[in-house]
């Protein structure tokens, strides 16, 4: 922009400043917008809460510079100036340009309202040093305010071109309806699976589909291309629209074609990226959308509806080494070559893999680079051949709902097929078809991955850096996105830079606030106390890496909130005192028996009984009590107060140990409830 | 110069400009006709507001298909003339200075000069809003005579000025008359009469004369009679009844008429005689 396009700039400016209507409604969204999301500030105290309810009144952004920009752009029509600026050269195009520029400014202002906001939450919550989450914050910002407030600008402005303000205000109304929520409010109530219209609504859905109760700290905001391309598709589309139809009324010079053109081009390319779809973090009104997927927030899973699929036939050969090339980009894709021990002289011609079902397999090939058939279903992969394969190469693409994988984020534990495991492995619980389990087989293997794209920050149990992580271990875990790693005490530590303070609730006590951070030190000391104090030998929690991902639902991280593996430990948690971490740890070790009433007596024992004596000792008199006055009451609470029985007759280290025997042995099948009792009457064995 | 050859202007089914051949070279030229005789499409299409359909317009050789060179070169007051509300006398000739594509300096120096020769100057702090009618449009003025284009294009410059705005916009006129090509289009024959050396009349797109003011006044000679509005009856038919008007206690009613009329006495034309017998066909 050169020193006239300033002056022009300037003077555009002072039209705008020099209206009431349009000083007016920019005031009124500043001031509304500021108050809003100062009182944001007082009521939450990390990042991701902040920014999460500061986008949710981003629809009236969209309405108010819609119409903002209307009345400014109209003026050339009100004050009659249209045809003499038609007559200098180039006149209605600058005077077009200008004006766009001071609606972009305008917009910018809203913008630096909110990253202030935002980068204030940052520096509040002492996460001001990480570059990663201000680009991240500034990204969404940029896309969900900025963006979407110049979009709404550019179409008040092709608006405005309408000479009528009857037909300008029946069309900023349509646009109202079709870019606002009340499109797809509208289609989602006629919608169907016989009549799914609510796809149609999809390509409108400008506002941000996330609301305060479900957000992913690794994750952060949904950022994906899929929004990107949407977003740059209607922009583009609106500017196309507006040069050819300034075009045809020759209000512009035929010179603009070309403009108009790329416009068009742009906005085709915008919206085949948003076709591409992918991995995305959505929540928004289409309640079809990702139907039969199990995303990070649903509360039903596939299984409980497909119990048929879930399969536990092991294979007799097993995968040695592992040499992965994924990408990253709207989703995984993945080429990845194992080396397979134990076929020599197999007479079986398929070949048996779990891979989670939503990996679309493109390509099978032996060690000879020959394409080999394969058939697919569910979670499961059969590879045909008739030679004994020592090799194969299984190309695929796709993404899990729950485990997501695309540019922004990763966050594919080691227990979950997203690498071809050898054999028909079970990914849930069969009895409640809900609870991720620990799908990797036994035993450790060489894995070589190499990754291309994906977060800025990501990280593997494995050794390695800069997309790069090769090692033995028994499974790799990849997070990425909005992470940190950091050594605490000895220990590396991979946490969500976010959510660094959290609010536990402790029964019976108010909230307090916590670091995340925490002493790994005090940790380790507490895990060492409750190994000793169960008879067992400590894992060295030292050479463990250990990864945190807090996410907003449960049930990510095997089925339990931890899953432990010999060099890394996976933590989904919430109340993070060192002995509820410690208890924790000591859960993630007692993983054999899951079924029946095992994972009460699991979680009982080791969060309640060994990590807090005295609130649980509270809680089993108070039961006692209850129980005396009604007997009927102890439903429910029977681990509680057999375990406190217990104790109280045997000792706390006698008991103790035997609990933890118990769940230790699978070769022990009796009902936990059996056991408690016999425990109580006869003490341990 | 200006050479507008054979020019054809369609809107839809309407025929706006039917083989338009004309030219203007330096001097004041007046732009005469009826409503919807092609006047406004004709400067429009001047100033590349139009796309040439057909035909071509030369400027200075150049033809307008190829170049915006006159549009470049012209300063135009459109029919209606509007500017921002919130722009002052002074900021509009900024910003109009600006998309001219003036270097600052001169477009102050070139706003003091077209204020104050629109009598303008002690009103340049005020707002657009403010102006009364009048007032506005002798800001279009000044904008038009900003940079002192080559070209002037004028779309009824005189509605609403009062007559003594009048008499100062054909003073300004006549002052730029030589070097420079002003067209003004009007209704108002008596401002033609007084600064226009060459006279266009456009009639249902076509152009119906080209010539000087004599030319024009020539063309009704012979055919122009005053007599008392009592004897009206006593006309020969084909006559047209022009302007009323009294002497010494007599009304008296000017007539057109290629049929003699006895009853009536022989008058020397005038411009808008001329205008009249084009118009009527006479």
């Amino acid at each position: 922009m050169g020193v006239r396009g300033m002056r022009l700039l300037k003077k555009n400016i002072q039209i705008f400043c020099g209206s009431a209507v349009t000083v007016l409604e920019l005031g009124t969204v500043l001031v509304l917008f500021t108050l809003n999301n100062a009182q944001i500030m007082t009521r939450y105290v990390d990042t991701i809460r902040c920014v999460t309810k500061m986008l949710a009144p981003q629809v009236a952004v969209f309405v108010a510079f819609l119409f903002m920009s209307y009345e400014f752009f109209f003026k050339v029509n009100d004050t009659g100036a249209g045809e003499f600026l038609q007559s200098l050269p180039g006149g209605r195009a600058r005077q077009l340009l200008s004006g766009l520029a001071v609606m972009a400014l305008a917009v910018g202002l809203v913008f630096l309202d909110f990253l202030g906001f935002g980068l204030a939450a940052m520096g509040r919550e002492g996460i001001l040093h990480s570059g990663v989450m201000a680009r991240h914050v500034a990204a969404v910002f940029f896309l969900d305010i900025f963006l979407v407030g110049f979009f709404a600008c550019v179409l008040g402005c092709l608006v405005a071109q309408f000479q009528r303000r009857i037909t300008g205000y029946s069309l900023l109304f349509g646009c109202c309806m079709l870019f606002t929520p009340f499109l797809q409010q509208i289609l989602s109530s006629l919608s169907n699976e016989k009549l799914p219209i609510i796809n149609l609504g999809d390509l409108f859905e400008l506002k941000y589909p996330l609301t305060l109760e479900m957000f992913e700290p690794v994750y952060g905001f949904a950022n994906e291309p899929e929004r990107w391309g949407r977003m740059v598709f209607w922009l583009l589309l609106a500017l196309a629209a507006l040069l050819v139809y300034m075009l045809w009324r020759h209000l512009l010079r035929l010179r603009w074609l070309p403009a108009a053109a790329v416009c068009a081009v742009l906005a085709g390319w915008g919206l085949l990226t948003y076709a591409q779809g992918g991995c995305v973090m959505y929540m928004g009104e289409n309640n079809l959308r990702g139907r039969d997927e199990d995303t990070t927030f649903s509360g039903s899973s596939y299984y409980e509806y497909n119990k048929g699929f879930i399969k536990d036939e092991p294979e007799s050969f097993a995968v040695t080494d592992y040499q992965m090339r994924l990408r990253l980009d709207n989703q995984l894709e993945a080429e990845v070559t194992m080396a397979l021990a134990g076929t020599e002289g197999r007479s079986e011609e398929c070949y048996r893999f779990t891979l989670y079902r939503g990996f679309t397999v493109t390509e099978v090939r032996d060690e000879t680079g020959r394409a080999l058939p394969f058939n697919r279903e569910s979670d499961y992969l059969d590879i045909e051949t008739e030679q004994p394969l020592s090799a194969v190469t299984i190309c695929y693409r796709g993404y899990s709902g729950k485990f997501y994988s695309n540019r922004q984020a990763v966050k594919l534990p080691a227990f979950f097929p997203y690498y071809p495991m050898a054999g028909y492995r079970p990914l849930v619980l069969r009895e409640s078809g809900m609870e991720y389990i620990n799908t990797c087989p036994e035993g450790e293997r060489f894995f070589d991955i190499t990754i291309q794209g994906g977060p800025e920050a990501l990280y593997c149990n494995l050794p390695g850096e800069d997309g790069h992580f090769y090692g033995v271990a028994e499974g790799p875990s990849l997070l990425g996105g909005l992470v940190e790693k950091k050594e605490i005490d000895g220990i590396q530590v991979v946490y969500p830079i976010s959510q660094r303070f959290l609010y536990t609730m402790t029964y019976g006590y108010e909230n307090t606030r916590v670091d995340a951070q925490l002493p790994m030190g005090q940790v380790r000391a507490q895990y060492d106390r409750l190994c000793e104090q169960v008879g067992q030998p400590p894992q060295r929690l030292a050479e463990k890496t250990v990864f945190y991902w807090y996410s907003s639902s449960s049930m990510t991280v095997g089925n339990e909130t931890v899953a432990i593996f010999a060099d890394h430990v996976l933590l989904e948690i919430w109340s993070l005192s060192p002995e509820k971490m410690a208890a924790y740890l000591l859960a993630g070790e007692l993983q054999d028996k899951t079924t029946d009433d095992y994972p009460l007596l699991r979680s009982t024992f080791t969060v309640s009984y060994l990590s807090d004596k005295s609130i649980f000792n509270r809680s089993a008199r108070s039961a006692l009590k209850d129980i005396r006055q009604n007997p009927d009451t102890i439903s429910g609470r029977e681990e509680t107060v057999y375990l406190y029985q217990a104790a109280e007759r045997w000792g706390d280290q006698a008991v103790s140990r035997a609990v933890y025997e118990f769940l230790r042995d699978r070769s022990d099948q009796r009902p936990a409830a059996e056991f408690l009792k016999q425990l109580v009457e006869e003490g341990p064995a | 110069m200006i050479e507008v050859k054979g020019l054809k202007k369609r809107f839809g089914i309407k025929t706006a400009l039917d083989a338009v051949e004309v030219t203007f070279d330096s001097g004041i030229y007046g732009l005469l006709g009826p409503n919807g005789a092609g006047k406004t499409t004709l400067l429009r299409t001047l100033l590349g507001l139009y796309p040439i359909q057909s035909g071509d317009v030369f400027y200075d050789g150049k033809s307008l298909r190829k170049s915006n060179d006159l549009a470049q070169n012209a300063g135009y007051l459109p029919q209606r003339f509007g500017m921002f509300y919130e722009l002052t006398v002074q900021g509009v000739m900024a910003y109009i200075g600006t998309m001219k594509k003036m270097p600052m300096a001169q477009v102050r120096q070139e706003t003091e000069r077209c204020l104050a020769r629109t009598n303008l100057s002690e009103l340049k702090d005020r707002k657009v809003g403010a102006l009364s009618g009048g007032m506005l449009r002798r800001l279009g003025i000044a904008q038009t005579l900003l940079g002192d284009p080559d070209v002037l294009i004028f779309d009824e410059p005189t509605a609403g000025l009062d007559p003594e705005e009048r008499m100062r916009f054909k003073n300004i006129v006549a002052d730029i008359r030589r070097d420079h090509t002003v067209i003004i289009s009007t209704h108002i024959v008596d401002d033609v009469d007084a600064l226009c050396d060459q006279v266009v009349v456009m009639m249902a797109g076509k152009v119906a004369f080209t010539g000087t003011r004599q030319q024009l006044k020539a063309v009704a000679e012979k055919k122009v009679y005053e007599i008392p509005v009592e004897k009206q009856a006593l006309l020969s038919p084909g006559a047209f009844l022009g302007n009323r008007f009294e002497r010494e206690g007599t009304d008296y009613i000017r007539i057109l008429s290629t049929v003699p009329q006895p009853a009536g006495v022989l008058v020397p034309p005038n411009i808008e005689d001329g205008y009249l017998c084009i118009t009527k066909g006479m």
